[in-house]
């Protein structure tokens, strides 16, 4: 417990220096509309990778890895690949139901815009926190998950300076075994879940919400170690220079959990008796 | 005089000659222990020693009750009270039984510690006059629950004159209640009647003259019937008592004439019910002097009575009967015959030729002997019971005998016996029919005494032979019960197990050699144990195996789902044992099985599912990596073992 007190200290000290560098920008001039707009929405692709490799009795080192395709003029449907996403983080297993976990994110943004003359690739910098919450409920089980980003982005333009933003982060998702009375190998399972992202800082004037993320997956646990599942997202948030104009989006997401856990077998034991 | 309590009134004697307190005809006391037939109780009675007879006289009570046996589980209590004079039970007596137990519950009441008692509790009370029941007498049978009476189970209410019962009478249990009354000499008479309690409607009647049972009416649901039972009145009539003898003669009596009633189930048992509550309390009086404390019904039969010569006819059937019983019993039970008949003509032949004697004769004449060890063939028309001892006629000398499995029958005949000899129903023809069954079974257990006894190992192969039939007998019972519950590709397997035991019993049928025979059968039993074994390591199969898939499951916990799921482990080890060993074991069940395989095929299993215990705790990589590829159930199996023997080095 006095564990989990220092790490949320170091992690306030840490965020309160960082939101007092942060540094204005200059904004072009935007006028809001008098009615909201809702751009057509776009099409994307995601394949993504979700490791959790156990290093510890209580830590485990969290290693997502996406691959995100958008459409674009000249490829519709899956498009061409938009952002390449590397989320890594330490884990801390505070109970068999609650974890915590805090590290970096490295994502390039490729410039999908085939008309632009800017550059090509750009890289986005964060340090995320997340707290997630599971309960069961009759056969079920529901997750709660609050996800804090510290972002700083720059635009594809050259010389182009980073604006640091805010994301608060909120996802509630539940998963249902399909074929079975609980979530164990061979069990097929929906899950439905909702996502609100937030955002704020001197660069977000009128569009706090940045993205609504509602999700139906149909995902299947192999072993207790690998699971796959596949979704649909509707999406939609509003455009961070114009808080009158919503952008929206139809994803497809390809999930992949793996959870090795290459410890000796002796510091495996006892697996699952964490307060012992 | 007292016989049975001789050695503990002559220590008794003893101690009071050294005590000089024997002072002739002055009464003395004695408090102690003492043992009534079964009843081992505390007693405490006075005496008087006459002419060097110890003779109860005055007081005499022994009782007990243990309220440590009580606690403890249940306590069997009795009290037996009342008074003697000169040695003869005279005055005021009260028997009781009892069998309680307690919740023990107890409660504190004027300075008593209570303890509530639940059972049952008998008591017998009346007056005895030189051992005989005089004036009213009263049996209660009580349910007691919680030290309150909760149920009646029976009463009788008799009044006597020395010894005879009189005026009326009235007996009840929870199903009945019958009442009727005597005449002054004891004799049943006038109308007997018991009630169902339950429904009233329903009547059984007795009607007797002076003892003599003329007819029944029997009411049941709305519907009565009525039969005559002693109507003729020429008869030669004798007085008995109304006991079970009495009782057979009735029925018998009913079938001989003709008629379909039976005898209802009412009145018999309240009779019988009474009778033997009577016989309770008179063989504890027995035991402490002259005693008649019997009910004492009275009734007349009709007398057929016997002479000297039909007196010694009955004698020698019955002579006849016992010894042919006892061959045929002894034959029919045999257990080389049993064996020998499955292979040897001649030998099924005189052994079925023993059960239809048994059946034919011996069955109707056990019943006849019976009626005479009851001493009541005299009761009986004789030529009418005889008839209904064969109601599909009587055998002929000739008996066709089954002598093969295909039903071929052969005669059997004894010599001097005529087509006619059995015909007449009277005591002549029983004779005859006896001597028959007698000679015929002598002659059947001469014959088949060669193959019986004429070798000197036949006890040895007796003893043998009846191990191997109770083996086979116990193998079959566990394998027809596992049938209906084992897994169907286990039924094969098992039914191998069952052939190749009766076969095996078939062959050791057919050997005829002694020497042969004895280590076969040896052998054979060996074999039989082994396979018994083997059957019950394939019933217990399926469990071990799902025991070993429960070991090899670890609980993993997976991060996404934030649950505990069960992981197998050691897959390889897991697969190589349910989809090739275990079928294997089946097969070579299937196949492979003989007596000589049998004890290694069990052991196969056994040292199998013990190693798979132990190899989950061990480290097993190179085995896996072994198993990988492997897919001969032999060289599984020599892995499995190599990994012990590396690991004993």
């Amino acid at each position: 417990m006095r564990h989990t007190t220092s790490i949320f200290i170091w992690l306030m000290a840490f965020l309160w220096i960082s939101c007092g560098g942060a540094y204005g920008q200059e904004e072009d001039k935007e006028v809001l509309p008098l009615l909201s707009k809702y751009k057509d929405p776009s099409t994307k692709v995601w394949f993504n990778t979700y490791g959790n490799i156990r290093i510890g009795k209580r830590f485990f080192w969290d290693a997502q890895t996406h691959f995100r395709f958008q459409e674009t003029e000249d490829t519709p449907f899956i498009g061409q690949v938009a952002q390449i996403y590397n989320r890594h983080a330490i884990g801390y297993i505070y109970s068999k139901k609650t974890n915590f976990s805090l590290g970096g994110v490295v994502r390039i943004n490729f410039n999908t815009d085939e008309d632009s003359v800017d550059r090509n690739v750009v890289p986005e910098w964060r340090i995320w926190h997340q707290y997630q919450f599971a309960m069961p409920l009759y056969t079920a089980m529901i997750y709660h998950r609050i996800r804090i980003e510290h972002r700083w982005t720059q635009g594809f333009a050259e010389n182009s300076e980073y604006i640091f933003r805010n994301r608060w982060r909120y996802m509630f998702r539940a998963k249902i075994p399909l074929n079975d009375h609980k979530l164990r190998p061979k069990t097929l399972y929906v899950s439905p879940e909702a996502e609100l992202i937030m955002q704020s800082g001197k660069a977000v004037v009128a569009s706090p919400m940045e993205d609504l993320r509602l999700t139906t997956t149909l995902g299947y646990i192999a072993t207790p170690r690998l699971t796959f599942a596949a979704g649909l997202m509707y999406s939609q948030g509003q455009d961070l220079s114009n808080g009158g104009i919503y952008k929206q989006g139809w994803t497809m997401r390809f999930h992949m959990y793996f959870s090795p856990d290459f410890r000796r077998v002796k510091n495996k034991l006892p697996e699952i008796h964490l307060t012992d | 005089m007292i016989p049975f309590h001789r050695k503990r009134l002559g220590l008794l004697g003893f101690i009071l000659f050294s005590c000089l307190t024997n002072f002739g005809q002055e009464r003395q006391s004695y408090e102690g222990p003492m043992q009534v037939g079964p009843y081992l109780g505390k007693a405490q009675y006075q005496y008087i020693i006459s002419a060097q007879d110890t003779l109860f006289d005055g007081a005499f009570q022994v009782q007990r009750s243990s309220l440590e046996a009580l606690l403890e589980k249940e306590d069997a209590s009795f009290l037996f009270k009342g008074s003697f004079d000169k040695g003869a039970p005279t005055g005021s007596w009260g028997f009781q039984f009892g069998e309680f137990q307690t919740d023990s519950r107890s409660e504190v009441i004027d300075y008593e510690y209570r303890v509530l008692i639940s059972g049952i509790q008998e008591e017998g009370t009346g007056t005895l006059t030189d051992g005989r029941p005089d004036g009213p007498w009263t049996y209660t049978v009580n349910q007691i629950k919680d030290s309150k009476i909760q149920n009646t189970l029976f009463a009788s209410a008799l009044t006597f004159a020395t010894g005879i019962p009189q005026q009326n009478f009235r007996i009840e249990n929870q199903e009945a209640t019958l009442v009727g009354r005597f005449l002054r000499n004891g004799l049943a008479h006038d109308e007997w009647t018991s009630y169902t309690i339950n429904a009233l409607e329903d009547v059984e009647s007795w009607f007797f003259e002076e003892g003599v049972l003329r007819r029944m009416v029997v009411v049941k649901d709305g519907k009565s019937q009525e039969v005559e039972v002693f109507t003729t009145a020429s008869d030669e009539q004798k007085v008995i008592p109304l006991s079970n003898g009495y009782l057979e003669v009735v029925r018998t009596t009913l079938r001989a004439n003709g008629t379909s009633m039976a005898l209802q189930t009412g009145i018999p048992d309240l009779l019988a019910e009474n009778e033997s509550y009577y016989r309770k309390m008179d063989t504890v009086l027995l035991q402490l002097g002259p005693s008649n404390l019997r009910p004492n019904f009275m009734v007349k039969v009709p007398y057929f009575p016997m002479d000297t010569a039909q007196l010694a006819q009955v004698k020698t059937i019955s002579a006849d009967f016992l010894a042919a019983k006892a061959i045929g019993s002894a034959l029919l039970k045999n257990s080389h015959l049993n064996i020998v008949k499955r292979s040897d003509n001649e030998a099924l032949y005189n052994y079925n030729a023993v059960a239809l004697i048994d059946e034919r004769f011996l069955k109707p004449l056990e019943k006849f002997v019976s009626y005479a060890e009851q001493d009541i063939l005299q009761y009986v028309d004789r030529s009418k019971f005889i008839e209904t001892l064969w109601p599909n006629g009587k055998p002929s000398p000739e008996l066709q005998i089954v002598a093969d499995s295909s039903g071929t029958t052969r005669t059997f005949a004894l010599a001097d016996f005529k087509a006619d000899d059995f015909e007449a129903n009277d005591l002549t023809s029983i004779g005859r029919l006896s001597a028959y069954a007698r000679r015929g079974l002598e002659q059947i257990k001469e014959t088949l005494s060669d193959q019986l006894t004429n070798e000197e190992r036949q006890q040895q192969l007796n003893g043998l032979e009846e191990d191997l039939i109770a083996l086979n007998e116990s193998l079959v019972r566990q394998i027809d019960s596992a049938l209906t519950t084992l897994p169907k590709d286990y039924k094969v397997p098992i039914q191998e197990i069952k052939r190749l035991a009766d076969a095996s019993l078939s062959q050791y049928a057919t050997m005829k050699n002694a020497d042969e025979k004895l280590s076969y059968g040896t052998s054979l039993k060996t074999c039989l144990e082994q396979l018994t074994q083997l059957t019950q390591t394939l019933i217990a199969l399926p469990q071990q195996k799902e025991e070993i898939e429960v070991l090899y499951q670890d609980s993993i916990w997976n991060p996404f789902m934030a649950t505990v799921m069960d992981e197998e482990v050691k897959r390889r080890i897991t697969a190589a044992y349910f989809n090739v060993l275990v079928p294997y074991f089946l097969s070579q069940v299937k196949t492979e099985l003989t007596c000589d395989t049998v004890e290694r095929l069990n052991n196969q299993i056994i040292h199998t599912n013990q190693r798979m215990l132990i190899l989950r705790e061990e480290d097993t990589r190179k085995l896996e990596r072994k198993l990988r590829r492997e897919k001969d159930a032999g060289a599984i199996l020599e892995l499995l073992h190599r990994q012990t023997t590396v690991k004993e080095k």
